[in-house]
């Protein structure tokens, strides 16, 4: 049996530069709720889940239910802002992707984002058909569980901003608990 | 698995290559790191 090739993509920070929208996104929802940040304590939280990043936010007046709200309206603001402007991938990023395509690699992507903004931000790229699965925020309870969510587990490194590289077969990530696309 | 880092700060992550952007990334570093994978299990 050949052995088959694939590549695990990051999404922020490595297929696309989505800072300046999350950024947006974090401000104007906070905003509303009466809550100032800077773009220093956003940065800071910048890569992780919501329901770790808010509570730090909201301090004694979390909730699981403002939790959930300002997250939804966060994220749904992230996703208007890349639907209307559209977003561009990060230098030398849409060269690999259809070489390793047409090369026949089997692309994945793991990020901690909402399988929401996954599919926008492939929408905005004209990119869903070159990947076979996706693992988000919401098949995973905390982001530094993804690495578990593949048998065998990812080693720790695996999720940093990058790309990580299979050649076994079967490819495990491709087996279980990734939706096809 | 190997794993290529990506990094626009120049900060080290703990990848088996690490660049500030993919564009600067050698055409043959996918090949080349796979083939490394695959010896480095096959003499494991």
């Amino acid at each position: 049996m050949s052995a088959s090739r694939a590549v695990l993509w990051d999404m922020d920070g490595t297929l696309i530069d989505s800072e300046e929208f999350h950024w947006i996104s974090w401000r104007n929802t906070l905003a509303n709720e009466g809550i100032t940040i800077t773009r220093e304590q956003f940065l800071s939280s910048f890569g992780q889940r919501n329901d770790s990043i808010i509570p730090r936010w909201l301090g004694a007046a979390a909730t699981p239910e403002s939790i959930e709200r300002i997250s939804k309206a966060k994220e749904e603001l992230y996703r208007h802002l890349v639907r209307r402007d559209g977003i561009a991938p990060e230098p030398g990023v849409a060269p690999w992707l259809h070489r390793l395509h047409n090369e026949g690699w089997l692309q994945a992507i793991a990020s901690a984002a909402p399988r929401a903004n996954i599919d926008v931000v492939l929408e905005a790229l004209s990119a869903t058909h070159i990947f076979q699965g996706i693992v988000s925020a919401d098949d995973v309870r905390r982001a530094n569980r993804i690495q578990k969510c593949f048998s065998p587990p990812l080693p720790a490194s695996a999720h940093r901003p990058g790309v990580a590289l299979w050649w076994r077969t079967p490819l495990p990530v491709f087996r279980e608990r990734v939706a096809p696309v | 698995m190997k794993s290529i880092g990506v990094n626009r700060n120049g900060k080290q992550l703990p990848a088996d290559i690490v660049v500030r952007s993919l564009d600067l990334l050698d055409m043959a570093a996918f090949e080349t790191l796979l083939e490394r994978d695959s010896c480095a299990t096959k003499n494991g």
